[in-house]
């Protein structure tokens, strides 16, 4: 039998916003949990520099964190980009500042999960391994 | 009471508490505090100043109430530090937008989608203008939270405008955090000057604000950034400590007499949860403090040995669920910095952790420490707790603990702590320890092994966040670049490269001082970034060294 590839996953904050405790608190809870983490770092890079990242590092999941007060516009940078790059089937996770009636809007352009604060470890670990395990048998039946 | 008799009650404790007892002490009694009352505590106003900066604290006068706020164009921000005014408060302070923190424009591809979002933008002297417009700066306080590329730009255009707007620079007072290392500490991996070339920076605004804004402090040595990361007390007080030697090394090596700009130094501290501790953590950084200054440079002059300490709830103790508990866990803080003996305090307001503060929620956050000043009675004495044994205990824990690590520092840095901290930063012990604190808190309470009321005990399911939030339409960021277009078009476009070019030239020489070419840039119309642009030229951009 061979063993299951680890998930991987490329975490990143876009835009200059350095506020980075939650996504170092993530990487650190998947590399525990055996994933694969390609972290990018905080306040370097754009939307579409992470997603050009992701894409090259051929990843499971991709995770933002957004802190900015204003995710919407992120969220659909990061949509988009992922689109172009024929790589819509990358599910693409965020996390931050997040307000209760902001998050329909983002989940409606196929974000796969959002993630407000308050979130726990456990519920956002969980979703890693779902999103990942659904695009992993996507893939094979595409094959 | 002997060690005997305290053991006796010990053994004799019910089981959960002696358990506990165990891991941490749940009794102080004299023996816990030996020292000596005269050269460890003294009197308020005397050194090593334990019990209080002033000799008559707040029997003389209340801490400065601050309240803060950015968010939207100038003008919002304008608008809501009037209201801090007319409801009591008496500094105001800024909270700047990540593009203009990092010393980039509106209209910067990075900057997209950051816009007046979570902060004020300032492009231009004239946002800065707006800013400041009608607001008393004789009277009023204003504190300005840039610590990192933009803050000597940002300075330079705040007194540029307020000269603008007719004040004389020596009426200005506030403070302007400009505190590089905590950003490195705290936050390693953005991009940030060569820490010599910051560290050169603060010292250059220290010598720019006795020449000519001499009320104004020109630095905020702060850890509450390490502290808002993850670390804890101990390493905050320590980090808070090495950063204010750093930067006196640093004015020192530029020549600058300790006892002239000693007085011009104030801090910047976090406050946390535990209530004791907070206390404790105050207390002992008076007394390190006024020893450093006393002992290791010799400082003649008492007003350089007073640690002046401004004290910002951890925003990071704010829950999302149901926010109005955050009034609550305010409270507490605020009575704990109160307790502290803290200049100045800055309560956070309940709708912290989802949005930017309501006027509501900053009223509220106001009247916490109203309330306390004058309903509680916590101000009718000096240092109330001062002789608690457990209070004089933790004071004393606290102090020896951060000087381990401070001489940790030293030994890295050979003697120099700047040099060590330096060293603390390329290689990777500051991320490491913050970090390994953080995940630590995070895992215990994923196991309930601490309890955050509302977040993993006492939840509401389903919570429904009935509450009214500010909203900051996204068209501010559109409002803000069309603005920055029509500044441009109408600035002299050849004085403001000539003007440009003279910071670079002023940059390249460690002798000169930044920040008048920087300001007269400022006047003639480059924008922050432009400025920054030429800082980050000819300063150089420092890079993770591990």
């Amino acid at each position: 039998m061979v063993a299951p590839m680890p998930v991987k996953i490329l975490l990143a904050k876009p835009g200059l916003d350095v506020h980075d405790r939650g996504i170092r608190m993530i990487a650190r809870a998947c590399r525990e949990a055996g994933m694969e983490v390609v972290y990018l770092g905080s306040g370097i890079q754009t939307v579409e520099q992470c997603v050009d990242a992701a894409v090259q590092e051929d990843v499971d999941v991709l995770g933002l964190s957004i802190m900015t007060g204003a995710p919407e516009t992120m969220c659909k940078d990061a949509v988009e980009a992922l689109r172009k790059r024929k790589a819509a089937d990358i599910p693409l996770l965020v996390g931050g500042v997040i307000r209760q009636d902001q998050k329909p809007a983002i989940e409606s352009l196929g974000v796969a999960g959002v993630f407000a604060a308050g979130s726990s470890l456990t519920e956002i670990l969980a979703r890693i391994e779902q999103v990942a395990s659904e695009r992993g048998r996507k893939t094979r039946q595409a094959l | 009471m002997d060690t005997q008799t305290k053991n006796r009650w010990r053994e004799a404790l019910p089981e959960k508490a002696k358990a506990k007892d165990k891991v941490r002490p749940v009794l102080y009694t004299p023996a816990d505090v030996k020292g000596d009352y005269e050269k460890d505590l003294g009197l308020p106003g005397e050194y090593p100043f334990t019990r209080g900066i002033y000799p008559g604290m707040y029997a003389e006068q209340h801490w400065r109430m601050i309240q803060q706020a950015g968010f939207g164009n100038s003008e919002d921000t304008n608008e809501r530090f009037k209201f801090f005014i007319r409801e009591g408060a008496q500094s105001a302070s800024v909270t700047f937008d990540m593009p203009t923190v990092r010393g980039v424009d509106s209209d910067d591809p990075l900057a997209r989608g950051e816009v007046g979002q979570v902060g004020q933008p300032i492009d231009t002297v004239d946002d800065m203008r707006r800013l400041i417009d009608g607001i008393p700066l004789e009277k009023v306080h204003i504190a300005m939270l840039a610590s990192h590329q933009g803050a000597p730009v940002i300075f330079s255009m705040f007194v540029e405008a307020a000269v603008q707007a007719g004040y004389k620079p020596e009426q200005l007072r506030g403070t302007i955090q400009n505190e590089f290392l905590s950003f490195y500490e705290g936050l390693p991996r953005s991009t940030a000057y060569k820490p010599a070339a910051s560290v050169r920076i603060v010292a250059d605004t220290i010598q720019y604000c006795q020449e000519h804004v001499p009320a104004f402090i020109p630095v905020n040595v702060t850890a509450e950034i390490a502290r808002e990361m993850g670390c804890n007390m101990v390493q905050e007080l320590a980090f808070c400590m090495a950063n204010g030697i750093s930067y006196v090394e640093a004015a020192l090596a530029k020549g600058a007499d300790v006892d002239k700009f000693g007085g011009q130094v104030a801090f910047y501290m976090g406050v946390h949860n535990n209530f004791f501790e907070e206390i404790a953590k105050y207390r002992a950084a008076r007394r390190m403090w006024a020893k450093i200054m006393r002992e290791r440079f010799g400082a003649k002059n008492p007003k350089s040995w007073r640690f002046r300490v401004h004290a910002q709830e951890n925003a990071s103790t704010c829950t999302a669920q149901q926010p109005l508990n955050n009034i609550v866990r305010g409270t507490i803080q605020a009575l704990a910095a109160v307790l502290g003996g803290v200049q100045s305090l800055d309560v956070n307001p309940y709708d912290e952790a989802l949005a930017i503060p309501t006027e509501e929620s900053n009223r509220v956050a106001l009247r916490t420490q109203q309330v306390i000043a004058h309903e509680s009675g916590v101000c009718d004495v000096i240092d109330p707790l001062g002789g608690s044994y457990y209070v004089e205990a933790l004071t004393n824990r606290a102090e020896e603990e951060a000087w381990k690590i401070i001489r940790q520092f030293e030994e890295w840095g050979k003697g120099s702590v700047l040099q060590g901290v330096l060293h603390g930063i390329d290689s990777g012990y500051f991320e490491d320890v913050i970090t390994a604190e953080a995940y630590k808190h995070e895992m215990a309470v994923e196991r309930k092994e601490k309890i955050v009321v509302g977040v993993n005990e006492y939840v509401v399911p389903n919570e429904n966040l009935d509450l009214k939030l500010t909203y900051v339409p996204l068209d501010v960021e559109n409002r803000q670049v069309e603005r920055l277009k029509a500044w441009k078009k109408k600035r002299d476009g050849k004085a403001v490269q000539k003007s440009l070019e003279i910071v670079r030239k002023a940059a390249s020489n460690e002798k000169e001082n930044l920040l008048p070419p920087i300001r007269e840039a400022v006047r003639t119309g480059a924008t922050l970034g432009e400025t920054c642009k030429v800082l980050r030229e000819s300063l150089g951009l420092w890079e993770k060294q591990w």
